[in-house]
């Protein structure tokens, strides 16, 4: 017996030999009969879908015709914004220069201390306060003779 | 093979390819005859072209299968789209079939129940082989597995179904 022919076998055996699956076959013929006789009508080819498939077709060309719509508007745009800003007679300031305007904010008191040496014996008035005026002359000391 | 002759055969085979197009999409019939037209459409079309090498029955059972599966996969996508993006509940697929439930016999009422509890693999070969009277290599075909994989879905799968429909006939007597 060659190979084919022993497959061939048991594969019938899988198929019609097992008695036992005698019950089973049994069940699943009721069932296929019940099921038949609600078959609904061959209908070749489906006409409903046949409907979709054409509604899917309009569909597929608007989508079409709105693309290309899309990608012309947008060819139009790029074409006519200019790209770079237009140029005015005005300088534009730098960006060392420029200033914030809450840059004042930053201004502190007493933050020229951070940004200078103070030198002895010169009274800098870091904090803006005037300078206390002297209630008492000072009294020279006189050498005695 | 022209395509009067494809017709003739396919309404030939339309009762069994319905039934496997039930089996197919989880018993729910409006689904199953969307998926057998869209079928037909895809043989009218050309998209699926018969090429002989194995039986146009087999070969149609496969497409069925695919399409069945295909529609599964977007329906599945378009649910979770409108979940996430929406917050809208999908608009759920309908009861497998009720008045088949309602108008069947105990027998096939019994096996219907005792089938949707095993794994999809195992109960498409047993339908191939038992509803449809497949060789258990026609089957293999159908759902592009080797005869060996076909083979151990067959015998779990009877022996499962045995099971299960011994338990629910149990628990009927108990009743």
């Amino acid at each position: 017996m060659t190979g084919d022919e022993k497959d061939k076998n048991r594969d019938r055996d899988y198929r019609n030999g097992d008695s036992q699956d005698e019950d089973l076959r049994t069940r699943f013929a009721e069932l296929r009969r019940e099921e038949e006789l609600r078959v609904p009508q061959f209908a070749f080819p489906p006409p409903r879908l046949a409907g979709q498939d054409r509604r899917w077709g309009t569909g597929r060309l608007i989508a079409g015709a709105a693309c290309v719509a899309a990608l012309v508007a947008a060819a139009l745009f790029l074409r006519f914004v200019p790209s770079q800003p237009a140029r005015t007679g005005q300088p534009v300031a730098t960006l060392t220069e420029w200033r914030s305007p809450t840059d004042f904010l930053l201004e502190t008191p007493g933050r020229e201390l951070l940004r200078s040496v103070p030198a002895i014996g010169v009274w800098q008035d870091y904090t803006g306060v005037s300078k206390p005026k002297q209630k008492h002359p000072q009294v020279q000391k006189q050498v005695l003779p | 093979m022209k395509q009067t002759d494809l017709q003739g055969e396919l309404e030939r085979l339309h009762p069994a390819s319905f039934g496997w197009a039930l089996w197919c999409c989880d018993r729910q019939r409006e689904e199953a005859q969307e998926v057998l037209q869209t079928a037909y459409l895809k043989v009218l079309e050309g998209k699926a072209s018969f090429d002989g090498n194995s039986s146009l029955r087999t070969w149609f059972f496969g497409v069925i299968r695919r399409t069945a599966g295909e529609r599964r996969r977007r329906r599945w996508l378009r649910e979770q789209i409108l979940v996430r993006w929406f917050s809208r509940e999908p608009a759920p697929l309908s009861a497998p079939d009720p008045e088949a439930a309602a108008t069947g016999s105990e027998n096939s009422r019994a096996l219907r129940e005792a089938l949707s509890g095993l794994p999809a693999r195992q109960r498409e070969v047993l339908h191939l082989v038992f509803y449809q009277d497949m060789t258990v290599e026609e089957a293999s075909r159908v759902l592009s597995v080797s005869l060996g994989t076909a083979r151990t879905h067959f015998s779990r799968g009877k022996a499962q179904l045995r099971e299960l429909l011994a338990r629910q006939e149990g628990k009927n007597d108990w009743r």
